[in-house]
């Protein structure tokens, strides 16, 4: 992947992974084992996503970052990554919902990037594929959301 | 970091970029015995086992891993490729000649000369023979295809299959990794086998000129080893980086006439429809019919389907519930794209000299795009779909004809649109007209007599279909001319 050194820096690796994992959808349910490599490789693949974008985007999106976790703090007490997991929804729909567009597209853009990169992964393409095959996949009034 | 000695390089010609443009451009100097160099700035990948969308190819061979959106008053995702191959290894290897109306325009408003159907009837033909473009089983098309021509036949509109330039791979299948004839598989291999030579991972940071020729240009070559700056003297440069590299590079090394000021685009809406059946849609990936019934103005068309697109377009689509449907294996994506019309421009970042590029959707891009999604609506629904999700901000599900109709009289506002584009152009336009035109009919640049573009940035509209025809055409016709001019000029000097 095309990447720059001046990386998204390490406490934001942690938000980020927060950030990844609220975002996942529950489905398709993958075995622990292959539920923990998919998403290391999701949050590496987003991180790397990010550290690649082009100079004028990316030193906005960390500010943006950080604003994300530090108004997250104001607002709970809490950094992002501390949240229990319902908050972090919360908080993410919130951004998403936002009437401003900057807060919209902020999550917008990391919704995107975790999206492709976890349900086009071969294993949960695989997963998808065979719950299909079975009739397994659960009703959808069950499904997350972060709009 | 460790930096290697510099490197000093002498050639006849160089090329910047082994895309369409490019790649076309080195084989055809180099079969005409000329001494290229070819200069990518991406890594050479070998894509013969890499799904074109999947999430490694993202990474690795597009650019800024896929974030690269162009910033306006809309949302448009522009993707391009960063590889050998340039944008060939990702695109969808759809194949169209230009349109006749398109070049009497340009021959009109920019004043292109010596450009006509008739003088790139040969030219198409030479290229399409050599990519295999072809048409695949329309008897047995992908079924989200079928439903598409199912539907425009149903309401008696004009739909067409467009030919791809892919053969079919090991597998025997059109679809999969590997069937692609791009340019690593084309001309890059013509180029290499008449002499010229390919470095990868190079970046041209600077181009160096006095007196209206282009003296040296500097480079960074990326190795195992660490980065090497490169010095490269060249007689003659093809900047073929693509039509947002090309004008960053050109404003970078300070060249602005008429450079980065007018790009234009193919804006795409995309829509998720859901059928009553399973479509499969993931099996296929690629789509091959076009609704040509509102054309030049309006296309519309399959999507490229996979479980992580479908969830970027539900998400976009603004819903509450939306992630991956139960029923993901009934949906299929579609799209509605507009000839552009509004104006957008690229500009080179102070020291990093990093691209910048915007659009901004006109009145007329929005009303076409509107109309566009109430056309769709009206084909899909007649096809037999059950619902629409368009790609907007804000919750909507269409559940018949009538409600996208309304977009007819209604168009969207440009900030509730999710768009994206894969085709740019326009950026460094060719033509006598200087007043508005980079370069002249042949891309010489003016004011230099051996730096020359061949790229999209070419191209001087919109041309309503997919450009990689056009730039492979336009790039072959002008490497020939000028390499018969160089061959006139040079019997003119030995006979003196």
């Amino acid at each position: 992947m095309e990447t720059n050194r001046r990386d998204i820096k390490p406490e934001n690796n942690r938000l980020l992974a927060g950030m990844v994992r609220a975002i996942l959808p529950p489905h398709p349910i993958l075995p622990p084992a292959a539920k923990t490599m998919t998403e290391q490789a999701v949050i590496a693949n987003v991180a790397g996503q990010l550290a690649a974008m082009p100079t004028h985007l990316r030193w906005p999106y960390r500010v943006a970052l950080g604003g994300f976790n530090w108004l997250a703090l104001a607002r709970y007490g809490r950094l992002f990554a501390n949240l229990p997991p319902d908050q972090q929804q919360l908080y993410l729909r919130q951004w998403a919902g936002s009437s401003i567009r900057l807060k919209r597209d902020f999550v917008r853009l990391i919704r995107s990037c975790t999206l492709l990169q976890y349900l086009d992964h071969p294993i949960v393409l695989a997963q998808l594929e065979a719950e299909q095959n079975r009739g397994q996949y659960e009703n959808p009034g069950e499904r997350k959301n972060y709009n | 970091m460790k930096i290697r000695a510099s490197e000093k390089i002498t050639t006849e010609i160089l090329v910047i970029g082994s895309g369409a443009g490019g790649a076309t451009t080195a084989a055809t100097l180099a079969e005409a015995g000329h001494a290229v160099l070819i200069l990518e700035e991406g890594p050479a990948f070998d894509t013969s086992h890499l799904a074109t969308h999947s999430p490694e190819a993202i990474g690795r061979l597009y650019r800024h891993a896929g974030l690269s959106p162009l910033l306006g008053n809309a949302n448009i995702a522009f993707v391009e490729g960063r590889c050998v191959g340039g944008s060939t290894e990702i695109n969808s290897a759809f194949w169209q000649r230009t349109p006749s109306d398109a070049l009497e325009r340009w021959r009109k408003v920019y004043q292109v000369g010596e450009l006509s159907l008739e003088s790139l009837q040969e030219i198409f033909e030479e290229i399409e023979q050599e990519l295999n473009v072809a048409y695949l089983d329309a008897a047995n098309p992908p079924p989200s295809s079928a439903r598409l021509r199912d539907g425009a036949e149903r309401l008696g509109w004009l739909v067409k299959e467009i030919p791809r330039s892919q053969t079919t791979n090991l597998q025997g299948s059109a679809f999969a990794p590997g069937a692609k004839r791009s340019m690593s598989r084309a001309y890059l291999p013509r180029a290499i086998q008449a002499g010229a030579q390919l470095r990868a991972d190079c970046r041209v940071t600077r181009l160096h000129y006095q007196a209206g020729r282009i003296s040296h240009v500097t480079a960074r070559q990326n190795g195992p080893d660490g980065p090497r700056t490169l010095y490269i003297a060249a007689r003659q440069v093809f900047v073929c980086a693509g039509p947002i590299q090309t004008p960053a590079l050109l404003r970078a090394s300070g060249l602005c006439h008429n450079i980065g000021e007018s790009l234009y685009i193919h804006p795409m809406l995309k829509v998720a429809a859901q059928f009553d059946r399973p479509m499969d849609s993931h099996r296929s990936t690629l789509p091959i019919f076009q609704v040509k019934e509102f054309w030049p103005e309006i296309t519309l068309g399959g999507s490229v389907f996979t479980p992580g697109y479908l969830a970027l377009t539900l998400a976009d689509s603004g819903l509450k519930d939306a992630v991956l449907p139960s029923d993901w294996r009934n949906m299929a994506l579609y799209y509605a794209a507009c000839r552009g019309t509004g104006r957008g421009r690229v500009r080179a970042l102070p020291i990093t000299g990093e691209a910048v590029a915007s659009y901004n959707l006109s009145k007329q891009d929005r009303a076409s795009l509107s109309a566009g999604l109430a056309r769709l609506g009206e084909v899909l629904f007649a096809a037999g779909a059950q619902k629409l999700y368009p790609a907007l901000q804000f919750p909507i599900v269409l559940e018949n004809a009538e409600q996208g109709r309304a977009f007819l009289d209604k168009p969207l506002p440009a900030a509730a649109m999710s768009l994206s584009t894969v085709h740019a152009f326009s950026s460094c336009p060719m033509g006598q007209n200087q007043k508005i035109c980079a370069t002249d009919s042949f891309g010489r640049v003016y004011g230099f007599e051996n730096l020359f573009i061949a790229d999209a940035s070419l191209i001087p509209d919109a041309p309503g279909v997919n450009p990689q025809g056009t730039v492979m055409a336009l790039a072959l016709r002008n490497a020939r001319h000028f390499s018969q001019s160089r061959k006139s000029a040079s019997r003119v000097y030995s006979q003196v």
